[in-house]
């Protein structure tokens, strides 16, 4: 595959990954658009940073991944209820939601809303598109494990477009001890959710 | 050995024991009192890049620690600020033995403080924004611990800290790679904007304040006032960082009619919050928010008074709201939630405790003679000389926040069949000994200015 088409692949992936992202509120369908939002951003990192350096940020976003996956499993809750929202969060509400998502985040790229020189075509519309999905899932979700997904999103997102002008391994490892935390703590909160439901049900 | 490392290292043990403790809440909130009192002292007393003499042996702690090619300095200018986090700290994890706190209040509450000194240490300070999202991360453990009734705040919280993390990483990359100049109005507006929005949420001012309320809720007190105070103290010190190193900022105006408005609209709509209110902690924290506007007003003045100003008011503003928690739970048992039906004729079952809870509320709102006052009457004086529809602000968030005060008292004292309820001697202690302080900083405001001298040191741009 050339590079232009590689391009095209993981803007088309993260595309999904987003609209997947908003629309569904089971946490398989959020777990596996996470993980395509990685291999999308991994596709596009691959140009701007060393492989060594990408090896490292997979094997950090696969323990996320396996982490909140396990955290899912156990929890036994595999869908945040529209009831966990007081938005009015409807399935046709939330496809227009994510249209207007990455059309926000087409047109946001397509105005160089994120002023580094290097970050043009599919990479600012990938990590613009991240952005405002990431961000649009936080609104949406009112429970720890969607917003925690969607705040995942966002910072991938935001260091895909960092990378273009920001390479020291210092800030590298920052920023996956803060994917790690958001990981734990989405993955918590989602067995916190468990514990509360557990408690409810027992002093009923 | 650097002080960075120990500092680390310090934190570290003193979580690790905590964990071990889980489940003895007294020897917790010994521990963790004792322990944050000793780092916060160690922190202000050893010196730093001096050769120092321990048991005949002869030590040198260096200020900085390099870390895959970035560094974390334990610099004089930062002592001060980190030894009053962890002496704050320590105050307020040690009231929280009064009520029945979380699992991970005692251990997160020392990592957050850990991890607070490591976003002022960090050079370059940019990079203190992921220190800080490592902090709200922590929070969740303290805002949402097993058993809590929700977890609502700790999504907004750490919503909010990613979204002025972005903030502020980008902002400090546009100043210092795309070239925002004066002679580039659009760029200059849109850093504004983005850093406007940045601080807002460090300084928790409204709409970014939402968690606050619910953090009550679901959490309590103890752990919503511990973070209120770390973020407001490194929100400030941020803040500051940023306009010493910036003089471009400095320079805009832009700037200025963001402090000044940002700071009018935190106080107003703060202080009429504040009158709305039910419970007697959310009534406190509004007002504790509306100090938060004044120091924004400070910091307006562009001076080094008004700077000095702005950081001392954070002494105050902890020791208030530590009060006011600790009398409120006080007068309701510790358990029970200070609303108007719980807490009507509760001062008469409890004087100490609803002494404390006045002093600290009337703290918080710049009463003369508590320690609020010498901040509140500085910034209202700095003002008046330049903007005095700003004093007249500020003395209208006093006049409302006194009407607050009044009502409350009101209903502590209102006629009640119940007995008198006797305090412990650790809590008439803890009560008393904050009001002593309150009056006595209001008093001799003086005490607290050698630390603020020391901080301000560390802005020699704005504090030459």
């Amino acid at each position: 595959m050339t590079g232009a088409q590689i391009e095209l692949l993981a803007a088309a992936l993260a595309a999904l990954a987003v609209a997947a992202g908003i629309i569904a509120f089971d946490s398989r369908i959020k777990l596996l658009a996470l993980t395509s939002q990685y291999v999308a951003a991994a596709l596009l990192a691959n140009q701007v940073i060393t492989s060594q350096a990408l090896l490292a940020k997979v094997a950090v976003v696969s323990s996320v991944v396996l982490g909140l996956s396990l955290s899912s499993y156990h929890s036994g809750i595999h869908s945040d209820s529209a009831r966990m929202s007081t938005l009015p969060v409807s399935l046709p509400f939330r496809v227009v939601l994510a249209l207007f998502g990455l059309l926000a985040g087409l047109g946001l790229a397509a105005r160089g809303w994120l002023p580094i020189p290097d970050l043009v075509g599919p990479s600012a519309a990938v990590a613009s598109m991240l952005i405002v999905g990431g961000f649009i899932q936080v609104g949406l979700m009112q429970v720890g494990f969607g917003a925690g997904i969607g705040l995942l999103m966002a910072l991938t997102g935001f260091e895909l477009a960092l990378s273009h002008v920001e390479r020291s391994l210092a800030v590298a490892a920052l920023f996956s001890l803060t994917h790690i935390g958001l990981g734990v703590a989405a993955g918590y909160l989602k067995l916190h959710q468990t514990w509360r439901i557990v408690e409810s049900g027992s002093s009923s | 050995m650097n002080g960075p490392l120990l500092l680390t290292l310090a934190v570290t043990g003193l979580a690790a024991l905590l964990v071990r403790l889980h489940g003895r809440t007294r020897t917790s909130a010994i521990a963790a009192t004792c322990g944050a009192t000793l780092i916060g002292l160690l922190v202000f007393v050893i010196p730093v890049g001096s050769p120092l003499q321990v048991v005949g042996l002869d030590l040198k702690v260096d200020a900085e620690w390099v870390l895959l090619g970035r560094s974390l300095s334990l610099a004089s200018s930062a002592k001060p600020l980190i030894g009053f986090l962890f002496l704050a700290g320590a105050f307020l994890l040690g009231g929280a033995w009064m009520t029945s706190p979380g699992r991970y209040l005692f251990s997160g509450g020392v990592v957050i403080l850990g991890l607070i000194s490591g976003a002022i240490m960090v050079d370059p300070f940019l990079f203190a924004a992921v220190f800080l999202e490592l902090a709200a991360l922590t929070a969740v453990l303290v805002l949402s611990p097993p058993g809590s009734p929700g977890q609502l705040a700790s999504v907004r919280l750490l919503a909010f800290t990613t979204i002025a993390m972005f903030m502020v990483l980008l902002t400090g990359w546009m100043l210092d790679a795309v070239g925002v100049t004066e002679a580039t109005p659009a760029l200059v507006n849109q850093v504004m904007a983005l850093l406007g929005v940045g601080f807002m949420v460090l300084l928790v001012i409204p709409p970014f304040h939402s968690w606050l309320p619910l953090a009550v809720e679901e959490a309590g007190i103890f752990p919503t006032v511990f973070l209120l105070t770390v973020w407001n103290g490194a929100g400030m010190y941020f803040m500051l960082r940023f306009l010493d190193a910036y003089d471009r900022l400095r320079a805009s105006q832009s700037l200025e009619s963001g402090l000044v408005w940002g700071g009018v609209v935190t106080i107003v709509f703060s202080s009429l919050w504040a009158l709305g209110q039910r419970d007697l902690m959310r009534a406190g924290i509004y007002l504790a928010i509306a100090d938060s506007g004044v120091a924004l007003m400070a910091v307006s003045l562009e001076t080094g008074n008004g700077y000095q100003l702005a950081l001392g008011l954070l002494v105050s503003r902890v020791l208030g709201m530590g009060l006011m928690a600790v009398g409120g739970l006080s007068l309701v048992d510790g358990y029970g939630v200070p609303d108007l039906t719980s807490l009507r004729g509760a001062g008469r079952r409890n004087r100490l405790a609803a002494a404390a809870t006045t002093a600290g509320l009337l703290t918080l709102i710049g009463l003369p003679i508590t320690a609020g006052f010498p901040g509140r009457w500085g910034s209202m004086a700095g003002l008046s000389a330049s903007r005095g529809w700003m004093s007249l602000v500020i003395f209208g968030a006093s006049v409302i926040g006194l009407i607050v005060v009044m009502r409350w008292i009101n209903i502590l004292f209102r006629s009640s069949d119940r007995e008198r309820e006797p305090n412990g001697l650790a809590g008439s202690a803890l009560m008393g000994t904050g009001i002593a302080l309150t009056v006595l900083l209001g008093v001799f405001p003086q005490l607290v200015f050698p630390w603020i001298t020391r901080i301000a040191a560390g802005f020699p741009a704005l504090v030459p």
